[in-house]
């Protein structure tokens, strides 16, 4: 009898698992794709409204009372707006369908009006009579139905002031006004009291002629600077309460005079001047000592600009321009963002919304065109992201990230280059030290240490990567910092002895019998220890006498003196040490790997030629193990760019661009750590962190692909793997 | 004991006495003596773990490479002790070449491959005429036909008889006296294992050759003198033709006639 032979098909068992298993594999790699890809377009979708274009969208128009608006600004609430018309009516009106919520008249015409600087709802307007009236818009009726009050302060009584070019106002901390008048022959500040309150205002008026005359006078920042404009130029002066009212240098407005119009940017420290050939912008500039206005940049424009308004939370303004032409700009990214042809006509009076996503244009006629700004990020740009920017207040162009500050005018500085250059400097400290240690180290283990000595080293120092980062990152921070800093020239000791005295120690090991030295053949690292550590002790016992003998008794203060390096105590050095601690482990087992799995043929083939031990590990071994010591590095720095609980913790967090070693540094991850839970969702800086995720992506995905590359090419050539 | 068909002293190229190995306290090699002859072809032969690879690897010194190798007794090579002190391992080796049972060409060209013995000597001299020394070296072991025109090609990519011809290419490129040959032809295929063993017969003249193999044609074809060893001793020694046609011991004639092994 003859048993049939199943070739045909498997038994069904085998066939199951088979297909399970094969099911499995794929789902999981799918995933794995499937998540990166996720994480990736999840990146990319928060980060990508960042470079969308600005637009000035099409207008709707709306039919107001007819009259030439002197004042127009929109309520902060967003939906309601204050007109100030020549005629000296005063209204506001429901920006929805232009319904007029409430107006009344000044019994004279109105000259000029304008807001009251660092207020958020007072305005300051002059009449033909010579009297200034302050307007304060109140919000009444609870939050359902929001309805702008009209207030006229002091009592609903004027405040005379002479004849008077111009004049501002400013509402200091405390709650008082200061007045500037600008006389064709003198300037004058006044300080007026608080409105509601009985704050008295500290000292008097304070006057100083004006010999060149001038056209416009504007507070600067904070409200202790002001700047005149018109006559030969523009100057700056200071008010102090001691010294008074104290002109500066003089700074001619080329191409700016006669004054067409100039508008302050948010801040204050900033003026943007009308020119023939465009706006320009003029900064507060203390180069040279002196505080003037100097030129900051230039925005051409094709006609003459006709009106200007500039944004209330942001440096970003909108042009009228005589041919009709709106243009939207920003100052710190030096662009006109967007453009509109002629919609608008040529006398409009303009206004922004508090968000600046809507602007306002009130034709003589009556006529309001509302025209929607898109415009979410004008600050980002690839330029102001990569290349150096001249911010306002800094002396020359600059590599800044600074994204918040105290308050809430200043100007956000968003380059990316500090904290690529932080990022790339830790890792760099940070493989300078743990790339040799751990590739040296991997090379002795695998081809001289004593097997039975490897037993125990090598699962020891694999143990030192489940160290939790966050752990090495308080160390370095709190323990090492400080330790490093109090004795910086025994570190520097250290650092020259211990290897000095690794070689000196091989030196002598050769003069020792052979005897000897055969039995402890792959111990000498074990032996090296005790010696190692005598060194290290004499290095720190002895330092303090060579810092006083050399340094002057301290190299830090030496450091400064001599060679002008600063020291921050949490520095690179710091950095590079604990990092390097946590990239060691890593290096060190897949570098070892890579060695250890080299076949032992190979060796033999080299030692049986006559080659020596040494010559066997340099020639054949490692240029055998090479690719896998590369992707070891690359793993490595690929962690070291990456890493984030160290950095931040021992980096001081200092967004600067200073190689230094003793100066510490920003890096992507340890900021997005620090920025991300206080920046608002959906704004600019939210998004810009999401970039800086994605660029940390990219470059992490960067190092491997080329150390993956480059990995597959070696093997390739030495790939007898 | 000592077994010599050797007559003439002048003759011997390798006198070992008395060699005793043992690994980690298991004994290898027990008490071997015997004398090999300078320019002749020496076989090793025998089963499987009998010694004769260690023996082998005695006349180089690579069995100190081995965790818990100890030695015993004296390998004098042209009259000179090689365990004695003050030899240099890595200078007796460039004296006693070696050819592994796997071919083993490093990751690196053909040229550097051949190229290799001679740069760890790092004698300028020698540097000066390297191309001629790689393309002497390649003409010896019968290859140059087939790899002058790629010699920057990786050695990998040669087949397996290829890379063990340049293998022993690289191994005479050093001139050494001795050539160890551990059966070099098991992992080859018979064309590969002629040529291998066409080129042992061209070598003779001018390297004292010992080869270790499995296969007793081939120790027959290629030898002139044939040592048979079992259990870490040596049990027969003596001329090819004696030891085949007409053994001595009983041990020996089992052997080779396929009874034991």
């Amino acid at each position: 009898m003859r048993a049939s032979l199943n070739i045909a098909t498997l038994p069904r068992r085998r066939r199951w698992i088979d297909f399970l298993t094969r099911a499995v594999m794929a789902l999981g790699a799918a995933a794995v794709a499937a998540v990166i890809v996720l994480m990736l377009a999840f990146l990319v979708q928060v980060a990508a409204p960042l470079f969308l274009p600005a637009a000035i969208a099409p207008s709707t128009e709306l039919s107001l009372p007819a009259g030439h608006a002197k004042l127009l600004r929109v309520h902060p609430s967003g939906d309601a707006a204050l007109r100030v018309d020549a005629d000296g009516r005063i209204s506001i009106f429901a920006l929805s369908d232009g319904a007029q919520l409430q107006s009344r008249w000044l019994d004279a015409t109105v000259v000029a009006a304008k807001p009251v600087f660092l207020a958020n709802d007072l305005h300051a307007v002059l009449d033909s009579a010579q009297q200034l009236w302050l307007l304060q818009t109140v919000q009444r009726g609870g939050a359902r139905r929001p309805s702008p009050e009209l207030n006229i302060l002091f009592g609903g009584r004027p405040i005379p002031v002479g004849a008077v070019i111009d004049y501002d106002l400013a509402q200091q901390a405390d709650g008082t006004l200061k007045l500037a008048l600008l006389s064709p022959t003198a300037l004058q500040v006044r300080r007026l009291p608080a409105p509601f309150t009985t704050v008295a205002p500290s000292g008097g008026a304070q006057s100083h002629t004006l010999e060149d005359g001038a056209e416009r006078v504007l507070f600067g920042p904070g409200g202790r600077w002001l700047f005149t404009l018109g006559g030969t130029g523009a100057t700056v002066w200071s008010i102090a309460p001691r010294v008074g009212l104290q002109p500066f240098a003089n700074t001619p407005l080329p191409g700016a005079l006669p004054l067409h119009s100039a508008t302050p940017l948010l801040g204050r420290q900033s003026l943007l001047i009308a020119g023939d050939g465009g706006v320009a912008q003029w900064s507060l500039s203390r180069a040279g000592g002196r505080p003037h206005l100097a030129l900051v940049r230039t925005f051409p424009l094709a006609a003459a600009p006709r009106t200007m308004v500039a944004e209330r939370q942001r440096k970003g303004f909108v042009v009228l321009d005589e041919t009709h032409n709106l243009h939207l700009g920003h100052a710190t990214s030096g662009r006109i963002l967007a453009h509109r042809k002629g919609t608008v006509g040529m006398d409009a009076a303009l206004a922004l919304s508090p968000q600046a996503d809507l602007l306002l244009a009130l034709e003589p006629s009556g006529k309001l065109h509302r025209i929607p700004l898109l415009n979410a990020h004008p600050e980002v740009s690839w330029a102001t992201l990569f290349s150096k920017v001249q911010y306002e207040s800094y002396e020359e162009p600059a590599h800044i990230w600074q994204s918040a500050a105290a308050h809430t005018d200043f100007e956000p500085k968003f380059s990316l280059a500090p904290l690529l250059f932080g990022t790339l400097k830790a890792a760099f400290y940070a493989m300078l030290f743990a790339a040799p240690v751990a590739v040296m180290g991997a090379i002795y283990t695998a081809c001289f240490m004593a097997p039975g000595m490897r037993r125990w080293v090598k699962p020891t120092i694999e143990m030192m990567a489940a160290l939790p980062t966050v752990v090495l990152g308080f160390l370095a921070g709190l323990w090492l910092a400080p330790l490093i800093e109090a004795n910086l020239a025994a570190t520097a000791a250290l650092f020259l002895l211990v290897p000095g005295g690794m070689l000196l120690f091989a030196g002598l090991w050769r003069r020792l019998g052979e005897n000897f030295r055969k039995r402890c053949e792959g111990w000498q690292g074990l032996l090296a220890v005790a010696p190692m550590v005598g060194l290290a002790a004499a290095a720190i016992h002895l330092a303090p006498t060579i810092e006083s003998a050399w340094f002057g008794g301290d190299l830090k203060a030496w450091l400064f003196a001599v060679h002008g390096i600063d020291y921050e105590q949490r520095n690179a050095l710091v950095v590079g040490l604990a990092m390097g601690v946590a990239v060691i482990p890593l290096i060190f087992a897949i570098a070892e790997d890579a060695i250890h799995a080299v076949p032992p043929h190979l060796a033999d083939a080299s030692l049986a030629l006559g080659a020596t031990r040494w010559q066997t590990v340099t020639r054949v071994i490692l240029l055998t193990a090479s690719p896998g010591i590369f992707s070891a590095l690359m793993i490595g720095l690929g962690r070291a760019v990456g890493e984030t609980m160290i950095v931040l913790m021992a980096t001081g967090n200092t967004p600067i661009t200073d190689f230094s070693i003793f100066q510490g540094m920003r890096t992507l991850a340890a900021n997005i750590a620090v920025e991300l839970p206080e920046s608002e969702v959906g704004g600019t800086h939210y998004r810009l962190l999401y970039l800086t995720a994605l660029l940390l992506f990219a470059m992490t995905f960067a190092f491997n692909t080329a150390g993956d590359l480059v990995r597959e090419r070696l093997r390739m050539r030495f790939g007898s793997l | 004991m000592l077994q010599t068909p050797i007559a003439d002293a002048a003759q011997i190229c390798l006198r070992v006495r008395g060699l005793t190995v043992a690994y980690a306290e298991e004994p290898a090699l027990q008490g071997i003596s015997l004398d090999i002859p300078r320019h002749q072809v020496t076989a090793f032969i025998g089963p499987s773990g009998c010694g004769k690879t260690t023996l082998l690897r005695s006349f180089n010194r690579m069995n100190e490479l081995i965790e818990d190798a100890r030695t015993e007794g004296v390998i004098e090579l042209e009259g000179c002790n090689i365990f004695q002190a003050g030899v240099d391992p890595a200078q007796l080796r460039r004296q006693v070449g070696m050819v592994f049972q796997r071919p083993n060409p490093f990751p690196k060209s053909i040229y550097d491959n051949v190229a290799y013995g001679l740069r760890i000597q790092s004698s300028s001299s020698r540097a000066a005429n390297l191309d001629q020394e790689v393309e002497s070296a390649l003409r010896r072991a019968a290859l140059w036909d087939e790899v002058a025109d790629r010699l920057d090609a990786p050695a990998l990519t040669l087949s397996g008889g290829q890379q063990q011809r340049l293998v022993i290419a690289r191994a005479i490129a050093v001139k050494p006296a001795v050539l160890l040959l551990d059966e070099p032809a098991s992992a080859l295929d018979p064309i590969s294992t002629l040529k291998i063993e066409q080129l042992i017969h061209q070598l003779k003249s001018n390297y004292t050759i010992i080869i270790v193999t499995h296969n007793m044609q081939q120790a027959a074809r290629v030898s002139d003198f044939t040592a048979f060893l079992n259990a870490g001793r040596l049990v027969e020694y003596g001329p090819a033709e004696a030891v085949f046609t007409n053994p001595k011991e009983r041990q020996t004639e089992d052997y080779i006639t396929g009874r034991r092994g």
